[in-house]
């Protein structure tokens, strides 16, 4: 069930999620992903290109900030939900990455009331590692 | 495939190789375990269970892999994803793409990629657009 509303109000905050990367996590999406890029596995190769280790996939940190948005719009997240983010920093094994996201705005438009929400994902030290802007429809 | 994702080798206005995926309980599974989301609706809000929104993540860059060999080095900047409809478990989804756009900025070269999801229908069942970083060589 869906926790967004008609009546939601501007500034209401979505309940967080929290997740613990490894290197394995990064290892198996990148495997799923059939991706090669070695930024992803390789400690020195990362480091060649300024990174203090391999870095997770900035679509994996999206992968929380959906389930955050799915948790909040329920299904209709998946029926016409938009979305649009910025990865601003790495993501590295060891991190823990907190969702987050505040109502911004809400409007009638024809198909129905449309809830846009600022998100963003950060890492244990409060340093924002993606941010966005995300909508759908509400019931 | 002769041609690597590099900054000189990326054309704009390239139609990208279009890729089809089945989306198997397998796939999904994997997907949705290692992001560790089990969201209880993705298995019960619609008449057949459905992928996690995000997995439209795993198909997105499939087109410009099938183009242009993958180099090591890239790195993704933004992403836009419009969600149509619910990625059905058991559908196929044909990715197709376009490289749209490529410029540099503070030394880096960046490709923008807009994507289109099809359903084994034709339907279109979402949008995307990236931005990333391209290695030089």
């Amino acid at each position: 069930m869906a926790m967004a509303t008609r009546d939601t109000a501007v500034g209401t905050h979505l309940p967080n999620i929290n997740k613990s990367i490894s290197q394995p996590m990064i290892d198996q999406y990148g495997k799923v992903n059939n991706d090669t890029n070695r930024m992803h596995y390789d400690r020195a190769f990362a480091q060649q290109h300024g990174y203090r280790d391999a870095i997770g996939h900035g679509l994996m940190t999206f992968a929380f900030a959906s389930e955050m948005l799915g948790r909040y719009f329920g299904s209709q997240w998946a029926l016409g939900g938009k979305v649009r983010i910025k990865f601003i920093a790495p993501v590295y094994p060891g991190d823990t990455i907190t969702t987050g996201g505040q109502v911004t705005d809400s409007h009638v438009e024809t198909d129905g009331q449309r809830l846009t929400v600022d998100i963003w994902c950060e890492n244990q030290d409060g340093e924002p590692v993606l941010v966005g802007e995300a909508n759908a429809l509400v019931a | 495939m002769s041609l690597k994702r590099t900054a000189q080798h990326i054309v704009v206005g390239s139609q990208l190789t279009p890729v089809e995926v089945e989306l198997t309980t397998d796939l999904v599974g994997r997907y949705a375990a290692t992001v560790q989301d089990e969201t209880p609706w993705y298995g019960d809000a619609f008449d057949t269970p459905i992928a996690p929104p995000a997995f439209i993540s795993i198909l997105s860059g499939k087109p410009m892999d099938a183009t242009y060999e993958p180099v090591s080095g890239g790195i993704h900047a933004s992403q836009e994803f419009e969600l149509l409809q619910p990625m059905l478990i058991g559908s196929t989804i044909t990715i197709s793409g376009t490289v749209v756009d490529k410029f540099d900025k503070r030394g880096r070269t960046y490709a923008i990629v807009e994507t289109e999801y099809h359903d084994q229908d034709g339907n279109l069942v979402a949008r995307g657009r990236s931005e990333s970083v391209v290695p030089q060589a």
